[in-house]
């Protein structure tokens, strides 16, 4: 059993108890936790889990954190009966099974439906999608433009929801309303609540009175294990230092030579199979020191461990870092990876012998 | 020198939960002192458990979690996405099934959907008189003073009292003569029950769609040059310019009319598709809507058929040295193709591979001269099944294979065996370019589908519809 929670677990003082959780928590666990988050779902959050881009990302997090501490105040307060013995795998698990809720809770039937209604709204001349003053988003007639919502509209959208068969036979008593046409729908939707609505009110009303059901969810170890199988023969694998030492030197070398951009973007974003960032595997492998790192990609020391404490980062971060889109980010890191797959592909070809 | 860094101190290090000049200390160090790296080594192994350096640099393994999104999906399917985008997302679509759904779903819903974009859902009435009332209502409330206030209030009096009068002096005048002259006139007199069935209304004229050589008839000009008459929701309006008596409903307007064949396909305003006979519903239907919505969707089994290229076939990129030619991004009815190249000058011989999407070869031609450039499995392939092709030309004791690999495979698909069967029903059923142009589209036939619009184009040399639906099958070969 991993000594700090030992520690943990026997601990009798107060302040010793909680400084051991901190350390419990935010040394050892939340690396896994955002290596499983990326790995899963790729949900990027940073040391203090946030993510500006992404409020989903920032709950799942603090969720399994949430989790993690409550299980291990339970364990403590069962005085170490339930004995958890390897921490790393403990976390992943609790991550693991934390992601594979929160992908059973999401509905694609639904976000498909949400998909087809803004195209729909998109393109039809009569109907029309506009942005709120809190970001959120509105629907209705194109003639609504200016208008607000009203606080009626959301009682009657609620009423739909929670009663669509009341709807549907004052509106639609002889039609069967699952093979009609979805503008239709919309149409007497929005005019029979007579206001602007929130897109996710809409969604969630059709939702209902169409009858969008998903069907099962399939399993995701076996999508793993498949997509496991195919990673294996690309995957470049070191079981020496030495052998480490080496393709990094190289992996370092051919980074170096793209172009500023790319190399930044790989820099930020590249992680090992295990969740450590490229100059961590570096640093570790001694291939360079920190400083080294800072002066090849033209940066002061302390703005590079600002921005090594985020990494790896996500394409949106390093849009911001690089003042950059996110399409541009997505392109050059695609193409810095096609060109060191080439390059790499002989350090490949020895490790797979 | 400095002083070491403690274990508790290079777990946080490794950790990176220190601030920023406290890492920037330690990194510093680090890059001085052998003991210190040794006990970040130390510290990192232990925390990844050992784990072995591996890594992936395969765009499939980056982008697997790069999901489809909305803002992606119509760019993708109207093909407005550039290059490097389409790339990478075929690359994701190739290891997400989720993802191909939403785009499979997505483009069925496209093709769905194209009939009702023309179709008018706007609330007008109501929706007028209240845009009217709240710009009135916010010019009373600008520069609202009380003195303002009672001159509006005089003022409306006023046309109060004005209207009184005139309407009590229009009803003493009502035996006027002039009155009675009014209303013998007959074209815009209102109804009166003596001459409601007299006058029986004049048929609207057909738009004749072969007449119409300059109008564009994309969608979206279509809705805003389209009338009231076109509108398959609403009552029928009365057609401009002509007289009626307002009770009698006037004949349909003929949307769209094609020539084919010796015959005259119309689709009028109510819906109402002639010319088109011994169709089974669902091929009328599928004619209806692409007459209605004027384009071809997509048919999404051209997503399977859709080769890309990968650094991971093996050989080095570059360009091929000679060209396939067909099959190529198409569905086949024969299960035998025939199989055509360009020639490459200096090759000795040839052999053509087939193999299906596992990668498993499905044919092999033997070795053939220099002179062949086309070749036919003497076994058929299996229905229903994409296949990919190459070519391996002998070139002075070496191969040279085409497509290259940097290049996209040629993909083909054989037309499943349900599929054929309707294919050789709606033949005997019907000849017409039309009907079968429109059956081969959306089955993927693109070779074939293009021949019938080439026909119907030269049955109706001035019409942007055929014209259109030509083009729509060239821009996805």
């Amino acid at each position: 059993m991993d000594f700090l929670l030992l520690s943990y677990l026997h601990s009798t003082e107060e302040a010793e108890r909680e400084c051991l959780l901190g350390e419990l928590i935010l040394v050892r666990a939340a690396p896994v936790v955002r290596h499983t988050l990326r790995q899963r779902l790729n949900f990027y959050v940073d040391q203090t889990g946030a993510n500006p881009h992404s409020p989903e990302a920032e709950d799942l997090y603090h969720d399994i954190i949430a989790k993690l501490i409550e299980r291990l105040n339970e364990a403590e307060a069962d005085n170490g009966r339930q004995t958890i013995r390897d921490f790393r795998q403990y976390v992943s698990r609790v991550a693991a099974n934390a992601c594979n809720d929160y992908l059973r809770v999401k509905s694609p039937a639904r976000a498909r439906l949400k998909n087809n209604l803004r195209d729909l709204l998109d393109r039809h001349p009569d109907f029309l999608l506009w942005r709120g003053a809190a970001g959120e988003t509105f629907c209705g007639f194109s003639e609504w433009r200016n208008r607000k919502p009203s606080h009626a509209s959301l009682e009657k959208i609620r009423q739909l929801e929670d009663d669509p068969e009341a709807f549907m036979r004052g509106k639609f008593p002889r039609e069967d309303v699952q093979r009609m046409p979805l503008i239709h729908a919309v149409a007497e939707v929005l005019k029979w609540v007579d206001s602007p609505v929130e897109i996710e009110h809409l969604v969630g009303a059709v939702a209902r009175f169409q009858g969008v059901k998903d069907h099962a969810v399939e399993s995701l170890d076996d999508e793993e294990f498949n997509w496991k199988q195919r990673l294996v023969d690309s995957t470049v694998r070191c079981d020496t230092r030495i052998e480490a030492r080496e393709v990094l030197q190289r992996l370092w070398d051919e980074i170096r030579r793209l172009p500023p951009k790319q190399r930044d973007t790989i820099c930020f974003s590249f992680e090992d199979m295990s969740g450590e960032d490229l100059f961590s595997l570096l640093l570790d492998a001694e291939v360079v020191t920190l400083p080294h790192v800072a002066r090849e990609l033209g940066l002061p020391l302390d703005r590079l461990m600002a921005l090594w404490r985020d990494m790896p980062m996500d394409n949106a971060s390093i849009a911001t870092v690089l003042d950059a889109t996110r399409p541009q980010v997505n392109k050059w890191r695609f193409r810095a990876l096609k060109g060191l797959e080439k390059q790499m592909s002989v350090c490949l070809e020895q490790s797979n012998k | 020198m400095s002083d070491h860094i403690s274990e508790p101190q290079m777990e946080k290090f490794y950790a990176r939960t220190l601030e920023v000049p406290e890492l920037t200390r330690i990194a510093g160090h680090l890059a001085t002192c052998a003991h210190c790296r040794q006990a970040f080594h130390e510290v990192f192994q232990q925390r990844r458990d050992y784990a072995p350096v591996a890594f992936n640099l395969s765009p499939e393994a980056w982008l697997k979690n790069e999901h489809l999104t909305y803002e992606q999906l119509a760019p993708y399917v109207e093909e407005r996405m550039d290059e490097i985008e389409h790339e990478m997302l075929d690359i994701h679509l190739k290891s997400c099934a989720r993802c191909r759904e939403d785009l499979r779903k997505f483009i069925d819903h496209r093709q769905q959907t194209e009939p009702e974009m023309q179709v008018r859902y706007a609330p007008r009435e109501r929706a007028s008189w209240r845009e009217n009332l709240l710009p009135l209502w916010q010019r009373f409330l600008v520069g609202w003073r009380p003195m303002y206030a009672a001159a509006i209030v005089a003022a409306v009096a006023g046309v109060a009292i004005l209207t009184a009068v005139f309407l009590g002096q229009h009803r003493m005048s009502d035996s006027s003569p002039a009155q009675q002259a009014q209303s013998t006139r007959p074209t815009d007199a209102p109804p009166t029950t003596s001459s409601h069935a007299a006058v029986p209304p004049l048929p609207a004229p057909p738009v004749d769609e072969t007449a119409q050589s300059s109008a564009d008839d994309s969608p979206k000009t279509a809705i805003a040059n389209r009338g009231p008459a076109r509108s398959t929701v609403r009552e029928p309006r009365t057609p401009q310019g002509t007289s009626t008596s307002g009770a009698t409903k006037s004949s349909p307007e003929a949307l769209v009319s094609l020539h084919d064949s010796g015959v005259e396909i119309a689709l009028n305003n109510s819906g109402e598709l002639t010319g088109l006979e011994n169709l089974l519903p669902e091929t009328e239907q599928a004619i209806r809507e692409v007459l209605l919505a004027r384009v071809l969707g997509r048919p999404q089994t051209l997503l399977e058929v859709t080769g890309s290229s990968s650094a991971l076939r093996g050989a080095r990129g570059g360009e091929s040295r000679f060209r396939l030619i067909s099959p190529k991004r198409t569905v086949l009815a024969e299960d035998r193709p025939a199989f055509r190249w360009e020639p490459l000058k200096e090759a000795t011989s040839y052999r053509v591979h087939v193999v299906d999407s596992n990668n498993h070869e499905v044919a092999r031609s033997p070795e053939l001269p220099s002179t062949t450039t086309e070749w036919a499995p003497s076994v058929p392939l299996k229905r229903g099944i994409v296949y990919m092709w190459i070519v391996t030309a002998e070139v002075n004791g070496e191969e040279v294979t085409s497509p290259a690999a940097s290049e996209p495979e040629m993909r083909f698909k054989v037309l499943e065996a349900e599929k054929l069967n309707e294919l050789n029903r709606l033949r005997e059923r019907s000849s017409l370019h039309l009907v079968r142009g429109v059956w081969y589209a959306r089955a993927g036939m693109l070779g074939d589908a293009e021949r019938e619009f080439q026909l119907l184009v030269k049955d109706n040399p001035q019409s942007p519809l055929a014209r259109k639906l030509l083009n729509d099958v060239r821009s996805w070969r």
